[in-house]
């Protein structure tokens, strides 16, 4: 399921007072089994970019191209591009809405026209996925249990459609570092087990550092920067110009190299500073 | 699908009109509807259609934005005017065919409703087009203060109305975005009869009433944190004062009020 972006710009509320250009000119390819992190500041679309993956939204200009189809033409079968590309909102837990969480999930297979033993089966393995125990969460109403619960259970009701690419947006916006880290694993999970294209919208430096293996820098709708993440944080100036910073990997490293220590310059996570703090150490000490 | 929304029309600006106090708009507005409900002759609403275009030409709207208040209103304004051309009666018969009659007073009565509907609405879109939902709720609570006396809930009712009035585009927002989310689940809102977009909406309805309960909450919480106990001895930001404009939009008011009156027994 690759997705092509050729030249997409998007006016809100075109040719009325209000007009407003969220996206300005934005092409890229994203190829089959990536983690992609989209970087940017509020404001900056990286919102109404993803919206155009799955045909939420309809480009002003330019087309959005999904496994050969144009999915801006008219007559594309958005039901079934849907089903393909899933899309996990912001505070996803705000769309729960059925009595109890299993049923909640069987929601999307359900209207995908899935057979009553599929959506069983769907609800299972999407509720394996995201850790909530079918037997006994399963039987609780959404609104009962806890709001790192909930947030699981939204994200399960997407990958109950089984789609080839998960993409979600600011998935650990407003949890605990527990929700956090729990949530992080279970998306790399999914990315490594199913080979799922995953595409992560975050403006947490450190979530995406660790995860993503190509980053997408996003500036007031254009496309600022593009690479891996090695090459996105050497340029912590850039970043820091555009209202975004470094992992904190990145600002340490940085920090040393200005108090004169001798390591690498392109590093991001705090354990590849370790090393080479250690191998300083190491080799000043002789051994 | 939301952009058709007229509630928040207002058209900001810094005008006659607009800086006029907002109880005397809603005053003038009352002397502008009587003053179209005295209008004895289809010709007469010349007076009404003078008074109510140079308002909104003084308050530097566009003539089209006036037309599109009315927009909303066609199918009964259309439904008016068949009503009383078919079923009024009169003596001089202009047509008549098998069992249609159309008469010159019936024609003249239908003209009549539907130009009393349409002004009515003009003069009250421009105090909607001119006067921000604020300072409208704020000119109503003090113009009813009066019913206080009857333990009308004056305060509230104008607190309602502003917090009300506040959260239709935020409301509007967090739809558009539930709906959003449950369309990337593949549901569908657009096919299906009558009864299955009725059901289709719980998906959309539950969320939508769960977050604007948890809202009310939270700004009941956020308002009584700062200390709001109702109306009781609150003051205001701004206090409204009446000055030289609007005593002028008065006297020019009544006075073509008093035309129209004249005009009316005179006739």
């Amino acid at each position: 399921m690759p997705i092509q972006v050729e030249n997409l710009s998007h006016t809100y509320m075109p040719g009325s007072p209000f007009s407003s250009v969220a996206i300005h000119n934005l092409s890229l390819t994203i190829a089959d089994g990536e983690f992609v992190g989209i970087l940017g500041h509020t404001g900056s679309g990286k919102t109404t970019f993803v919206q155009h993956l799955n045909g939420l939204l309809m480009p002003t200009e330019g087309r959005v191209v999904v496994n050969g189809t144009d999915i801006t033409a008219r007559g594309a079968g958005l039901r079934e591009l849907r089903k393909q590309v899933g899309l996990v909102f912001q505070y996803p837990e705000y769309q729960l809405f059925e009595e109890t969480v299993v049923k909640d999930i069987a929601f999307g297979p359900k209207n995908i026209g899935c057979t009553k033993e599929e959506i069983d089966e769907r609800v299972r393995w999407a509720c394996e996925q995201v850790g909530v125990d079918y037997e006994t969460t399963g039987k609780a109403s959404p609104f009962e249990i806890s709001g790192g619960q909930m947030r699981r259970v939204a994200i399960a009701g997407v990958l109950a459609m089984r789609p080839k690419v998960l993409i979600l947006d600011e998935p650990t916006a407003g949890l605990d570092p527990e929700g956090r880290r729990s949530i992080l694993k279970m998306i790399q999970k999914l990315h490594r087990d199913n080979n799922m294209t995953v595409i992560m919208v975050s403006h947490n430096m450190d979530d995406i550092a660790t995860l993503a293996t190509r980053l997408i820098v996003m500036n007031k709708g254009t496309l600022e920067m593009e690479g891996t993440p090695r090459e996105i944080f050497r340029q912590a100036k850039r970043l820091k110009k555009i209202g975004l910073g470094v992992p904190q990997g990145a600002e340490l490293a940085q920090r040393l190299i200005r108090e004169g220590y001798e390591i690498p310059d392109d590093l991001y996570t705090l354990e590849e500073v370790c090393d080479a703090v250690l191998k300083l150490g190491e080799v000043s000490r002789g051994v | 699908m939301f952009k058709d929304i007229t509630l928040g029309q207002y058209m900001p600006g810094n005008t006659v009109v607009h800086r006029l106090d907002p109880r005397a708009k809603i005053l003038l507005t009352i002397v502008y509807i009587a003053m179209v409900f005295t209008v004895g002759s289809p010709l007469f609403y010349v007076i009404p259609a003078a008074y109510v275009f140079l308002t909104a030409r003084l308050a530097g709207l566009k003539f089209r934005q006036l037309l599109k208040s009315i927009k909303p209103l066609r199918i009964l304004l259309i439904l008016t005017f068949i009503l009383n051309v078919f079923f009024s009666g009169g003596e001089t018969v202009l047509l008549q065919w098998k069992f249609i009659t159309i008469s010159q007073e019936g024609l003249l009565l239908a003209v009549h409703f539907s130009l009393r509907l349409v002004f009515l609405v003009l003069g009250t879109s421009v105090l909607t087009l001119t006067t921000s939902p604020v300072a409208l709720s704020d000119g109503i609570e003090i113009l009813l203060t009066p019913l206080k006396k009857v333990r009308f809930p004056v305060h509230e009712l104008a607190m309602m109305m502003t917090i009300a009035l506040r959260f239709i585009p935020t409301l509007i927002e967090e739809t558009d975005k539930i709906m959003k989310a449950q369309k990337a689940r593949g549901a569908d809102f657009e096919s299906g009869n009558l009864i299955a977009r009725a059901k289709a909406m719980t998906p959309l309805l539950v969320p939508l009433f769960v977050s604007a309960f948890r809202r009310a909450g939270e700004l009941a919480m956020a308002m009584e944190a700062r200390c709001y106990h109702g109306g009781e001895g609150r003051t205001r930001l701004r206090v409204l004062q009446f000055t030289r404009e609007d005593g002028r939009a008065f006297i020019v008011s009544f006075s073509m009020l008093t035309l129209l009156i004249a005009s009316a027994i005179l006739w």
